[in-house]
């Protein structure tokens, strides 16, 4: 049995490649719900979340050419961000989710204890404007924790060659008679633990805010609770968070682990 | 971003919602930085990310000629150029190097060129439209962050050319 099998997985870098993490619930359309009450809903969030972005929706269903929508019921998806755009609270009918980014001022990775703690702040406030507004609890039908991690070129790697030396999944290719070089390379790992799912994709990418060539390594951890309690939601992401920990070391060398523990 | 198609009057209080041309993954995301994954990209991007790449590190200063080196500066300028041109959905531009490290990517749709030109050690791009006669119609300087502008300029040669 692998160490991290044996108990919780202790991880500490101090040099992390994650940029983004994104925690929270997903739950099914509550009854009543428009667009006006994200609008008042923001004003309980406004003190401490002062600037508002308008996001495209996240589509949480199976792939269509084509949807259709009420138009008395629109969706948008709605961001309320600190003033340093480090802490966001991502709403649409259907989701309530705390995102951490990182930004060039404020590069300090936060843990997941920090933002399990926003999001329960968050949370608290949803649910109290609902109940005032005599709306349903909602349904949580997904608990997830996401993380966006980046390997930059010519910082973290030079090459598609050194993926191996990365992931420990992928294999170097052997010397081919053609004597091609990998010019570019991804792939996408559903990985089903005990309670819950892993989506794993390894991307390449570029970043549009530097034009930087990157690979995007995205963990998604979730699981489904038992029920919609306020208890169960948080032991569940908790159980989310100890999948994506542990596949986060299933997944990832040692070598490039070491690297992450030194700081820069 | 989902493009919304909206027809008046409608029999039923309706919208068809089209989803950007990616990938399931991208519409599910919750990811707010935005990357342009070359899977859901323009085909065209990958060879072009390739040959740029090539540029950046085995472009030659050729004596006599003039140096055709890029710089990794100039290299995410362009590289951001081509996401942009990407997520558009755009056909493939060319790169066209010339000396003193500069690189200029050229849209042609008939006989006519929309052309942005990236200097290097300058944060501004040079952009250029000429006609069938290759006479300039319309030129001038933007920065990377002024996507509105740069997409409105990029809609206005389309639409110069189905005119």
């Amino acid at each position: 049995m692998s160490p991290h099998k044996q108990g919780q997985v202790r991880l500490h870098f101090d040099n992390p490649p994650v940029t983004e993490t994104s925690i929270g619930f997903y739950f099914q359309k509550i009854e009543g719900w428009n667009l006006l009450h994200q609008g008042v809903l923001w004003e309980r969030f406004r003190a401490k979340y002062p600037v508002l972005e308008i996001l495209p929706p996240i589509l949480d269903v199976a792939p269509q050419t084509k949807l259709h929508l009420d138009l008395t019921s629109p969706i948008m998806r709605t961001g309320f961000s600190n003033r340093e755009k480090t802490q966001l609270v991502q709403i649409q009918d259907g989701l309530l989710l705390h995102n951490w980014r990182k930004t060039t001022e404020s590069p300090e990775y936060h843990r997941y204890a920090e933002t399990r703690q926003q999001l329960h702040e968050d949370w608290n406030t949803f649910w109290g404007y609902l109940r005032q507004n005599s709306l349903k609890d909602p349904a949580v039908s997904r608990c997830e924790v996401s993380y966006f991690n980046h390997f930059v070129r010519n910082e973290d790697w030079k090459d598609f060659s050194e993926l191996s030396d990365i992931f420990t999944v992928w294999k170097a290719l052997p010397q081919s008679s053609s004597y091609g070089t990998v010019h570019m390379a991804g792939f996408n790992v559903f990985y089903q633990l005990d309670s819950g799912v892993a989506n794993i994709a390894v991307q390449p990418a570029i970043r549009s805010s530097d034009g930087k060539e990157i690979i995007q390594f995205t963990l998604t951890s979730s699981a489904l609770p038992q029920s919609s309690e306020e208890g169960e939601l948080f032991r569940c992401l908790d159980e989310c968070h100890e999948n994506a920990r542990r596949v986060f070391v299933d997944f990832t060398t040692e070598k490039v682990r070491e690297r992450w523990k030194q700081t820069r | 971003m989902s493009t919304l198609l909206a027809n008046w009057p409608c029999s039923a209080a309706s919208i068809k919602v089209q989803p950007q041309r990616t990938t399931s993954g991208e519409v599910r995301s919750s990811q707010l930085e935005r990357v342009v994954r070359c899977s859901d990209s323009a085909p065209w991007l990958p060879s072009l990310l390739f040959h740029l790449k090539l540029l950046e590190t085995s472009g030659r200063n050729v004596p006599g000629i003039g140096d055709f080196r890029i710089t990794e500066t100039t290299a995410n300028q362009v590289r951001r150029l081509l996401a942009f041109f990407s997520e558009q959905n755009l056909p493939a531009p060319r790169l066209a190097p010339f000396s003193g490290g500069g690189l200029a990517l050229i849209l042609e749709i008939g006989d006519q060129e929309l052309t942005f030109t990236v200097y290097p050690n300058q944060n501004d791009i040079v952009y250029l439209q000429t006609d069938e006669n290759d006479e300039p119609v319309n030129d001038g300087t933007l920065t990377l962050d002024q996507t509105r502008p740069i997409s409105d300029l990029i809609t206005a040669f389309l639409f110069s050319q189905a005119r």
